[in-house]
């Protein structure tokens, strides 16, 4: 089961100016091939389909607790995209054509589709797909294809950062890319612990630290690159077996912190009368308060 | 200045400056060349202006705007 807390993974900037084509380019972060959601689906998958979870508990465990962070990671980037999709049209009579920049925007679908907020695809707008999702159930083969996803999506992150200097999507790369790189470290033990192959040597891939970039300096000098949660009140415990010894980048003790981070509030956003949302006038939203507060 | 009052004039797009002077208080959207203002009109300078959205100021270039509607 999943429990939902209301809360972002960290404090997104919300600057009153935005970059549509940079959301664009943030959604291949989010429904690409090595987006969030491919993450969230193949951990989520595998853990479903995991066979002996008893006898290979630690690796059941790792597979299943971050497949509840890939969750939020999936929440961070979308609410990015949200914010990042602002300042292309303006509020008029549809007769003024309130929404004309937005044919030179690369992504219509955000303009016809979402009302300026997050697709479920990626940065070309093509849908996420189900067959991103490898679970083989041979448990090296998935650790093996978890390492290499997990390092895809670092690749992709570090492109995207090049792509935009909008602050709000670097904010959330430069947390998603320390994130990312505890994740790559816990399928390398992982895999280690089950073959003997120490994969740590052959990091970081590509072949540069995370300091190189501003944003995501400020997450490794808290040590957010140490930590792995077990986003669980009480279960996946045993990942503190794979989760130990030290972090190869920087020499400091790797550490498992039960539960969840302490998260930020969820930004909300503003009615975009030319796009119809949502939609509730002042008369209608006392009809609705009228009824909401009915028989109480 | 012997009494004389100093005019501030533009040298480039002189009539837009003097319209955007009586917009000055008022919701205004400005069509730039790369993305649409919408705000409050705070200032008018004779090479910029200055458009406030949730009290943060955005310094338009002149020579940047397309249209600019009272709305």
């Amino acid at each position: 089961m999943f429990k939902r807390v209301n809360k972002l993974l960290i404090d997104l900037p919300a600057p009153e100016y935005g970059d549509a084509n940079a959301a664009a380019a943030v959604q291949e972060l989010l429904g690409g091939k090595f987006g969030e959601m491919s993450t969230l689906n193949n951990y989520m998958y595998q853990s479903f389909n995991f066979r002996q979870k008893g006898k290979l508990k630690p690796f059941y465990d790792l597979v299943a607790s971050i497949t509840a962070e890939e969750f939020g990671h999936v929440e961070l980037v979308s609410n990015t995209i949200n914010l990042v999709n602002k300042g292309t049209s303006f509020t008029a009579e549809p007769d003024l054509t309130p929404l004309h920049n937005a044919k030179d925007k690369r992504n219509t679908y955000s303009f016809i589709a979402t009302a300026q907020t997050s697709l479920a695809g990626d940065s070309m707008g093509n849908a996420w797909r189900g067959d991103y999702v490898f679970s083989s159930g041979n448990l090296i083969l998935d650790l093996l294809h978890n390492f290499f996803l997990e390092i895809g999506a670092r690749t992709h992150k570090m492109r995207v950062y090049e792509m935009t200097d909008h602050p709000t999507a670097r904010e959330m790369i430069g947390y998603l890319l320390v994130r990312g790189g505890v994740h790559i470290l816990a399928y390398a033990k992982a895999i280690e612990i089950a073959t003997g192959t120490d994969l740590t040597k052959m990091l970081p891939v590509p072949n540069l630290d995370n300091r190189v970039f501003d944003h995501a300096r400020k997450y490794e000098d808290q040590g957010v690159g140490n930590v792995l949660f077990t986003w669980s009140d009480g279960d996946y415990q045993d990942i503190r077996q794979i989760w130990k010894g030290t972090n190869p980048a920087n020499g400091q003790p790797l550490v498992v912190q039960e539960g969840i981070p302490e998260g930020a509030p969820i930004p909300d956003l503003n009615d975009l009368p030319e796009e119809f949302a949502p939609g509730i006038d002042r008369d209608l939203y006392q009809q609705i308060a009228k009824r909401l507060l009915a028989d109480m | 200045m012997n009494g004389q009052q100093t005019v501030f004039t533009s040298l480039y797009d002189p009539y837009v400056f003097q319209a955007l002077n009586t917009l000055i208080g008022k919701p205004i959207t400005v069509q730039t060349t790369k993305n649409p203002v919408q705000g409050m009109l705070k200032s008018v300078a004779p090479d910029h202006f200055v458009v406030e959205i949730n009290q943060t100021p955005f310094f338009i270039r002149t020579q940047e705007v397309v249209w600019v509607s009272p709305a």
